[in-house]
């Protein structure tokens, strides 16, 4: 009673033996009690050590049996060989390329950090055209939002960050159910999706309700700057080179590469929206306009030191640092 | 299964008694015949039955006025997302967890209707009706540098990472479709780990060398996790399901230090040769946003509970004194010595006829970053309002207020949405480079009174609830 198995299938520990024996029985000679007596009997060992190890090896046996019942359960992990392994004991490595911890090309560590089993990856198939319930937006669902998102009138009265006609999209997200909606299998699915409107500066957000296929609530508000498409990234880092104030920044870049910066398509960048915090009276502005930091790489090289230069992309100018 | 508890520990208190072990520490002759994969079959077969019967009455006991009628809404509880946005785990324990997922363009990870049904309870209890993070504020300490990763960049989109197999030993990958066709991306691990020893109780006779029953389990988790690469840090969104019912949010940070971020001796560390590199001593200030859903009712109340020394001095110690305040309105507020709060279910009792609700723990209170209202409080909790997602720079035009100072207006809370602020201040050390070793911030919600025990309590140990004579 004292040592059950435990009903987790948890593998009870090995028990240490007093002292080294060279004709100690494997776990695996000793599947059965009888064969740890047997065994146990060759070697001369005081009769309190040979009951423990009696116990250990019924432990390891019944912790064996659990182990290949388990393997049928999804989440039993198996390695790629399609053997079951046994828990506990070590994964067949990945693929055997490549050193646990090492860098690998394409991003991919290439073996199993110390020899684990590699995760499942769970068979999706092709995308639905629509979801249920609290299931996030199919790639259909925000085509159909963006869609149904921009009504005539923003159509021609927006415009995008380069000039063009039409609202700058930033995000398509799935909405919360309204407040009066409290079972969410019975809510219409909706999308809340966001605009940089250049042509006044405000942001636009319009409510789609996709179950009904309609624009229901639009609304908008200057002084809000959530996170920069990748489109307003780009102009930005256009703007920056083609600046004057992108002096220092080509002057980095040479001294990084050794050659003269020929255009945006050299670098890489991330960018940040910007709000000016009450001790920035240099671009104070920033907030009522759509403002972006840039965080500029060399294409597969280093950093170059951006992140104190402005981008004020409403005003289409470049703040080098105060 | 009274009597059948009962009368094995008559035999257990007989046998004891009379000096001998509990049970005989070899097999009896005739289970040793038994081929052991059979012997263990027919156990599990026993203890599933046993388990079943004890389920059964535990539900009888628990059930409340007009449950049987609330029967049918209680199993459909949790049909609330399709198959691929669903997380749906049974523990070693015997504690299921479910949850839906999503990343969102700016929270990351977004996880909503979550519950848990302990091996003794017969329908899932939710707890969260939706958990994301709200905002991570990143202050320079030089006053140069401040970032908001959540709303200035984002979690979700191109910063969320695809998971290689081998991240997530053990586990399963789950994706969301960028394309139109197969084309997914692998943004979620979920795994099930080991959480060390859940509970031990070995009984004993101090004046015998015998031991008696050993009543002890290991605990598993159910971990789910998100990688956000947002410049040169690289976060780590997680959330652990544990088999008792403790949820845990954590914020991980590794990559690498900033490159751009060079500054003085009184304003950062030195992690270079000598008295050079001295990289800057910034915050991490995260905030997440908890919507509770306690037992599908998503009406609770909101209780802070002091516990103060009174001055007294009782026969063998001083005498501490422990208060409820109601949090009945909208408030921010600070932590201080032995206070703790919880949000409490206004509609479901456990087996016990006590009131379900979730305990908040923070353990890391002097790291504030006072210079932020939005962030400085330790929780706020709010009046749940769908366009009130973030803690600062929320940017909805559709809502009022758009940081937690102007979300808490007055209002009285009857479906309150906590606000938990972890500010972590880094120092930069050596050891940062390179990449920096993975640093944690996060808290618990610790389940307070969902069950009437201890949801894993073992056969042996379920006639010891209250006090026991």
């Amino acid at each position: 009673m004292n040592n059950r198995p435990p009903e987790t299938g948890d593998i009870p520990a090995e028990e240490t033996p007093p002292q080294q024996s060279s004709a100690a029985p494997s776990a695996d000679a000793a599947d059965t009690a009888d064969a740890a007596d047997t065994a146990d009997a060759a070697v001369e060992v005081p009769r309190r050590r040979r009951l423990s190890r009696v116990l250990v090896g019924a432990g390891l046996s019944v912790a064996a049996a659990v182990a290949s019942i388990a393997v049928a359960i999804p989440m039993g992990a198996s390695g790629e060989s399609g053997k079951p392994a046994a828990a506990g004991s070590p994964a067949p490595s990945g693929t055997g390329a490549g050193t646990a911890g090492a860098a690998a090309p394409g991003g991919q560590a290439s073996a199993s950090p110390g020899g684990e089993v590699p995760a499942e990856s769970e068979p999706m198939g092709p995308a639905p055209a629509t979801g249920s319930g609290r299931d996030p937006l199919t790639p259909d669902e925000i085509d159909t939002a963006l869609r149904l998102a921009v009504d005539p009138a923003l159509r021609q009265s927006a415009r995008t960050v380069t000039g063009a006609a039409g609202p700058e999209p930033l995000t398509v997200d799935l909405s919360d159910p309204l407040p009066a909606e409290t079972d969410p299998d019975k809510a219409p699915r909706r999308a809340d999706v966001y605009f940089y409107n250049y042509a006044d500066n405000t942001l636009a957000k319009r409510v789609v309700n996709l179950t009904a296929g309609v624009l229901e609530r639009s609304s908008q508000a200057p002084n809000m700057q959530p996170a920069p498409s990748r489109a307003e990234t780009a102009e930005a880092l256009k703007l920056l080179v083609a600046s004057p104030s992108g002096g220092p920044l080509k002057a980095q870049y040479k001294a990084a590469t050794g050659t003269d910066l020929a255009g945006p398509e050299q670098l890489d960048a991330n960018g940040s929206s910007y709000i000016a915090d009450i001790g920035d009276t240099a671009t104070a502005q920033c907030g009522a306009h759509r403002c972006l930091i840039l965080f500029v790489k060399v294409r597969g090289g280093v950093y170059l030191d951006t992140t104190r230069t402005v981008v004020d992309l409403s005003a289409r100018a470049v703040f080098p640092p105060a | 299964m009274t009597a059948r508890i009962t009368a094995r520990m008559t035999t257990r208190m007989t046998s004891r008694m009379a000096g001998r072990p509990a049970r005989p520490a070899h097999p009896a002759p005739d289970e040793r015949k038994i081929p052991m994969i059979r012997r263990l079959r027919r156990k599990a077969t026993g203890a599933a039955a046993g388990l079943a019967a004890l389920a059964m009455a535990a539900t009888v006991l628990a059930a409340p006025a007009g449950a049987a009628a609330a029967a049918g809404k209680d199993q459909d509880r949790f049909n609330y997302c399709g198959n691929n946005a669903m997380v749906q785990e049974t523990l070693k324990t015997g504690t299921e967890w479910r949850m839906c997922w999503r990343i969102d363009t700016k929270a990351g990870l977004v996880l909503e209707r979550v519950g848990y049904k302990p091996k003794g309870e017969k329908y899932p209890i939710t707890v969260l009706r939706s958990a994301q993070l709200a905002q991570l504020n990143v202050p320079y300490d030089s006053g140069e540098h401040q970032w908001n990763d959540i709303t200035s960049y984002g979690f979700g989109g191109y910063f969320s990472h695809a998971i290689a197999k081998q991240e997530c030993p053990g586990g399963k990958l789950k994706g969301q479709w960028i394309g139109k066709k197969e084309d997914a991306k692998k943004v979620l691990c979920v795994q099930k780990v080991d959480a060390g020893l859940a509970y031990r109780s070995q009984e004993q006779e101090w004046m015998s060398p015998d031991l008696g029953d050993l009543f002890t389990a290991n605990g598993q988790d159910l971990v789910l996790y998100t990688i956000s690469k947002v410049d040169w840090y690289e976060y780590v969104t997680e959330w652990r399901f544990a088999d008792d019912g403790q949820v845990s949010a954590r914020l991980g940070a590794t990559g690498d230090l900033s490159p751009e971020d060079w500054t003085t001796p009184d304003k950062g560390w030195p992690i270079g040769k000598n008295a050079t590199g001295i990289s800057g001593n910034h915050f991490h200030n995260a905030t997440w946003r908890v919507d509770f859903d306690i037992d599908g009712d998503g009406r609770e109340k909101v209780e802070q509970y002091d516990t103060v020394d009174t001055g007294a001095r009782g026969k063998r110690g001083e005498v501490y004194s422990t208060a409820k305040t109601d949090i009945a309105k909208e408030g921010s507020f600070q932590n201080a010595n032995l206070r703790w709060w919880r949000v409490v279910s206004q509609s479901s009792k456990n087996g016990d006829g006590h009131d379900r609700s979730y305990e908040l723990v923070q353990t890391v209170t002097n790291q504030q970053y006072a210079a932020n209202p939005a962030q400085s409080p330790a929780v706020s909790f709010t009046q749940a309002k769908a366009c009130e997602k973030f803690a600062s720079f929320n940017a909805d035009p559709e809502c009022g207020a758009q940081d937690i100072p102007g979300y808490v207006n007055g209002e009285t809370l009857t479906d309150p949405v906590m606000w938990v602020t972890v500010p972590f201040h880094h120092v930069p050390r050596d050891e940062d480079q390179s990449p920096m070793p993975i640093h944690w911030q996060g808290f618990d919600l610790l389940p307070r009174d969902v069950t009437a025990m201890n949801p894993l309590t073992p056969k042996g140990r379920t006639d010891h609830n209250g006090q026991v004579d």
